[in-house]
C-alpha cells in the first residue's frame, strides 16, 4: 500500500532551486535509501514532508490524504516522525524516564488525573516504565537505564534517541544519517534494529553517507541529484 | 517577638516567591522578567475585589487566582510564540506596561495604593496578627510543597522537562511543547499569585512600589542563587535574603549605610554564586 506519495514538487530558497518537479512514492515496510550529494535536497525533503518548510508547488499525500499545510505536531501525530542527525534526547532525564516521555500521551488521560494520579493513572506509569526497561532489554542497552542522557556518549545517545522514535505510534520514520558518528558495532546494532522494526510494520527513508551499510536494509534507493530523482525503485541496487 | 514574626511571614512570602519562579525559570527555563506582575495581581486583585464587592474574603481571593491564572494564559500564549532571549524580553515589556498601569490608574489608587485590605476569614476567624499570618503563609507553603512533592513525580513534570531540554524532540514524540510550557506557567502563576494575596492582606496597604522589575529581579536573584530546579534551591535562596540582612544588624553598622549593604553584600553574592557555583548553592549540575 501507497504510504506517501509525492508529486511534482518544486522548493527554492531566495531563487535558488532546491527540489525541482520531484516525483516519488514511498510504499508501507519499504526502507528506501536516499542518496546524494550535499545540497542535493535530501534534507529539505525531509523538512518538507514532516511540514518544517512548506512546498512552493506540488502535492504532497500520506495514506492517500493531503498533508500540506499541517502543522509539524500534526505530522506527527499522524505517524511521521523524523530522527534527527545529532540524538535529541532529553540530557536531564535518565533513559528509562526518555523512554517514558517517548511513550506516554497525555491526551489518553485527563487533566485531573495527569495532576492528581489515581490509582488507574499509577498503575498505568508502571507499566509504561515496565514496557520501556523491556525494551532497553531486547535492544540490549538495560545497562543505561538508570544514566542522565546526556551522560551517555554520543553513539549511545544516538541509539537511545531512535529507541524512543521506535516505542512511539509512527508508521513512517524518517533517518537524517543514522550511522553517523558511530562505531561499526553500534551502527550493527542500529541495524539490527531498523530490521526488527521493519519486520513489525514500520518504513524508513534514510539519507546516509554509508551507502554500502545502507545497501543491506533498503528495499528501494533513490538517488537525488541537484534536486532531481535520478533513479527511482532500482530494487537491484539494494 | 512580632518582629520575628514579621520576618517569618516575609520570609514565607518569599519561599511562595521563589518556588513560583523557579517552577518557570528552573524546570522550562522560561527566564521571565515579570515575576512581580503575577504577585502584583494577587495583591491588587484581593485588594480591590474585597473593597468592591465587599462579599467576605475568599470569593475575592478565588477572583485574584482567576486573574493571575488568565495573566498565565497570556504568558503562555508569549512563551509559544518566542523563545529564549525574546520570551524574557517579552516578559520585561508586560512587567513596564503593569508598572505603569498600577501606577497611574484610578481603580489602583495610583502611586497611593490601597489600604485597609480584607484579611484572610478561617472558619469564622479572621487573621490579623504576625502569628497568626506566619502560620497562615505557613499552611500555604505546606499545601504547596505537598502539591509540587506530587506534581515532580508525575510524568506531566518529566515531560515539562524534557521541554526544557529539547523542544524540538518533544514535537517529534507527536506532544505539544505549548502545553507543557502552559501547565508550568500556570502553575507558577497560583503560587505567586497565593503570595500575593496573603502580602496584601499582611501589609493591609499595597502600593506599586511593591511590584517593580527590581522586584522581579530580585525574585529571580533568590532562585538563582538558591540553586533553581529543585524545591530545595529557592527556599535556601530566600532564607539567605530574609536573614542577611538580620545577620548584619549584630555588625553595629548605622541604620542608612546597612539597607545598601544588605544589597551589596546581596549583589556580591550572586556574583560568587555566578562563578564558582552557576547552578546556585544547591543546584544539581545539568547536560546542555
Amino acid at each position: 500500500m501507497e504510504l506517501i506519495s509525492i508529486k511534482h514538487i518544486s522548493k527554492s530558497f531566495d531563487g535558488t532551486s532546491v527540489l525541482k518537479n520531484l516525483s516519488l512514492t514511498i510504499d508501507e515496510k519499504d526502507i528506501v535509501l536516499l542518496e546524494g550529494e550535499n545540497g542535493a535536497g535530501k534534507s529539505t525533503l525531509f523538512n518538507m514532508i514532516t511540514q518544517m518548510v512548506q512546498i512552493d508547488n506540488g502535492e504532497m499525500k500520506y495514506k492517500g490524504e493531503s498533508i500540506q499545510g499541517l502543522s509539524p505536531l500534526s505530522i506527527s501525530r499522524k505517524g511521521i516522525i523524523r530522527l534527527h542527525q545529532d540524538p535529541r534526547v532529553f540530557k536531564n532525564l535518565n533513559v528509562v524516564e526518555n523512554l517514558f516521555c517517548a511513550i506516554y500521551y497525555e491526551k489518553d488521560i485527563s487533566f485531573f488525573n495527569q495532576i492528581f494520579r489515581p490509582k488507574k493513572t499509577k498503575q498505568l506509569e508502571i507499566d509504561i516504565n515496565e514496557k520501556a526497561k523491556s525494551i532497553l532489554k531486547n535492544f540490549k542497552l538495560e545497562h543505561l537505564a538508570e544514566h542522565l542522557a546526556g551522560s551517555l556518549s554520543y553513539g549511545q545517545q544516538k541509539l537511545i534517541a531512535f529507541t524512543m522514535i521506535a516505542m512511539t505510534e509512527a508508521e513512517l520514520i524518517l533517518l537524517d544519517e543514522p550511522f553517523a558518528g558511530l562505531n561499526p558495532k553500534m551502527i550493527d546494532k542500529l541495524v539490527e534494529i531498523i530490521k526488527h522494526l521493519n519486520q513489525e510494520g514500520k518504513t524508513f527513508v534514510i539519507i546516509e553517507h554509508n551507502i554500502k551499510k545502507a545497501k543491506e536494509i533498503c528495499s528501494k534507493h533513490i538517488v537525488l541529484e541537484n534536486g532531481v530523482a535520478v533513479n527511482k525503485n532500482m530494487e537491484s541496487l539494494c | 517577638m512580632n518582629y520575628i514574626l514579621h520576618i517569618l511571614v516575609l520570609l514565607e512570602i518569599y519561599i511562595l516567591l521563589a518556588i513560583s519562579a523557579n517552577q518557570k525559570v528552573g524546570f522550562s527555563g522560561l527566564l521571565s522578567l515579570a515575576q512581580a506582575v503575577i504577585y502584583g495581581v494577587g495583591a491588587y486583585g484581593i485588594a480591590i475585589f474585597s473593597s468592591h464587592l465587599e462579599i467576605g474574603y475568599w470569593i475575592p481571593f478565588i477572583l485574584a487566582i482567576g486573574s493571575c491564572l488568565i495573566l498565565g494564559l497570556i504568558f503562555s500564549f508569549i512563551a509559544g510564540k518566542v523563545i529564549e532571549l525574546y520570551f524574557s524580553l517579552a516578559t520585561l515589556a508586560v512587567q513596564i506596561i503593569f508598572f505603569s498601569v498600577i501606577y497611574n490608574s484610578e481603580l489602583t489608587n495610583g502611586s497611593y495604593g490601597i489600604s485597609g485590605i480584607a484579611s484572610p476569614n478561617v472558619f469564622g476567624y479572621e487573621i490579623n496578627s504576625p502569628l497568626e499570618f506566619s502560620i497562615y503563609a505557613g499552611v500555604w507553603i505546606m499545601i504547596v510543597i505537598i502539591f509540587l512533592k506530587r506534581f515532580y513525580s508525575s510524568p506531566l513534570h518529566k515531560l515539562i522537562k524534557a521541554t526544557k531540554d529539547d523542544e524540538i524532540a518533544v514535537l517529534n514524540l507527536g506532544k505539544n511543547p505549548k502545553y507543557y510550557k502552559r501547565i508550568s506557567i500556570l502553575i507558577s502563576c497560583l503560587i505567586s499569585g497565593i503570595a500575593g494575596t496573603i502580602y496584601a492582606s499582611y501589609a493591609s496597604y499595597i502600593d506599586p512600589s511593591s511590584f517593580t522589575l527590581d522586584e522581579s529581579i530580585l525574585i529571580l536573584s533568590i532562585v538563582l542563587i538558591g540553586g533553581s530546579g529543585r524545591l530545595i534551591g529557592p527556599i535556601v535562596g530566600a532564607l539567605i535574603y530574609i536573614l542577611l540582612p538580620e545577620i548584619l544588624k549584630f555588625l553595629n553598622i548605622p541604620e542608612m549605610i546597612a539597607a545598601n549593604m544588605r544589597m551589596i553584600l546581596f549583589g556580591l553574592i550572586l556574583v560568587l554564586i555566578v562563578r564558582f557555583r552557576p547552578n546556585g548553592i544547591l543546584g544539581k549540575k545539568t547536560f546542555k
